[in-house]
């Protein structure tokens, strides 16, 4: 059976994503880098959001299973999409010349109990850019992996989901096949660019748009 | 926070950690068996109401989207589980398939048509096989799922080697199918690892 490629759109200023979800992180500790201007605002749509900010255990008490990113090295990431939030532990490091994020769900809400039972969390990642107004998202192409695997080009641990492949690779692994692609123009898909906002220029109270922290 | 949602929290927290998932599903064709005892509406308190259909009875009905064009039709239930959250009801489908191990009835369930309401969360989960015990009367059917308390003390203690991962809401098994029975055979029985079964009765 092929794969369907699935394209997801975020919001409604068109943020398409056809990422590559994995068991394992992207990053080990000594990867971890800290880079202040991912800090901030991004509109991503219509009464959509990213809040990005540092969570820092020295001047703050982690709560519930934030507890385990302690290490000054990870943001957090809340994602507003209508009126539903969702937080996600955001790490950013370096392999060879690139920047790349590494996504994961913390304290997620899926409301059917049954359903919940049959979903685990995943992480999914991106090569990134940061300017000094944005941040510019290379999601990987899952369409590409598929045609690397039909071709059997690339020897990486998966499983065939019913839609999507699922990367099975440890970290090492993974960041091995990660970076001898991370320069094939065929490997992403269109970069998404979140334009990071003014919050000197009229956007709406930050708590009540995110209700957190 | 009142008490009322603390104790309604933790009772979804407890329903949502209450089983296995499994990248991998617990039977292969050769296992497949069919009881269509089965078939029809269950009430369970807590986990709502099940319809289970039988998938192969009404291949040409409505009933069945085109979601399920994939699924495997012959000895396939589709269940459909339906749940209140605040008002609201929710809906999910799974591809249920029994099957005989050792003796045992099992079901393995796996999503098939579902929507979460956040995207950006939905490109992070990943669907995951579940099974239980099950044993079916006329008006009944118990569920027996394995206690993932049980399985990650045996994985902390070296008594298993079982393939699997663990992430925040507990463990998941990336074992294939055939190391996933061996497992299952060998503490299906065990009284300790199996959870209080769970009674849906036919409505």
């Amino acid at each position: 059976m092929k794969i369907r490629t699935i394209l997801f759109i975020l919001g409604l200023t068109g943020i398409v994503v056809s990422c590559i979800p994995s068991l394992y992180p992207l990053y080990r500790a000594k990867d971890l880098l800290i880079d202040n201007k991912l800090e901030g605002l991004y509109e991503t749509g219509e009464n959509e959001y990213w809040k990005i900010r540092r969570l820092d255990p020295d001047f703050e008490k982690l709560s519930g299973d934030w507890n385990q990113y302690n290490s000054g090295y990870t943001y957090k990431l809340s994602v507003r999409e209508d009126d539903k939030l969702e937080e996600f532990a955001l790490h950013l490091l370096e392999l060879g010349d690139d920047l790349y994020l590494d996504f994961f769900p913390v304290n997620y809400d899926i409301r059917h109990g049954f359903l919940d039972m049959h979903l685990v969390p995943a992480h999914i990642f991106a090569k990134a850019e940061l300017t000094e107004q944005a941040l510019i998202l290379h999601f990987f192409d899952m369409e590409w992996l598929e045609e690397l695997i039909e071709a059997n080009r690339i020897k990486i641990s998966y499983v065939e989901l019913k839609e999507r492949y699922l990367l099975t690779a440890k970290t090492e692994e993974l960041q091995k096949f990660i970076t001898k692609f991370a320069n094939d123009s065929t490997t992403f898909i269109e970069a998404d660019t979140l334009m990071r906002q003014d919050l000197s220029a009229g956007i709406k109270d930050l708590s009540l748009m995110f209700n957190i922290n | 926070m009142n008490t009322r949602t603390i104790i309604l929290i933790g009772m979804l927290a407890l329903l949502a950690s209450s089983c296995i998932p499994s990248l991998f599903p617990l039977y292969t064709e050769e296992d497949l068996v069919t009881d269509d005892r089965i078939v029809g509406t269950w009430a369970s308190g807590e986990m709502g109401t099940w319809v289970i259909e039988r998938l192969d009875y009404r291949p040409t009905s409505d009933f069945f989207s085109s979601d399920w064009s994939d699924a495997e039709k012959k000895n396939t239930y589709k269940l459909i589980v339906i749940e209140t959250d605040g008002g609201d009801t929710l809906e999910t489908e799974f591809v249920v398939h029994m099957l005989v191990l050792d003796g045992q009835h099992y079901l393995n369930y796996y999503p098939v048509d579902y929507e979460l309401d956040h995207d950006f969360l939905s490109w992070h989960m990943v669907e995951a096989n579940n099974f239980s015990k099950v044993k079916i009367t006329e008006d009944s059917i118990s569920l027996g799922f394995f206690d993932p308390s049980y399985l990650e003390d045996l994985i902390d203690e070296n008594r298993i080697k079982i393939s699997h991962i663990r992430h925040d809401n507990g463990i998941l098994i990336t074992a294939r199918t055939k190391e996933l029975q061996k497992f299952v055979i060998k503490y299906g029985d065990e009284e300790d690892a199996i959870l209080e079964p769970d009674v849906l009765k036919r409505i």
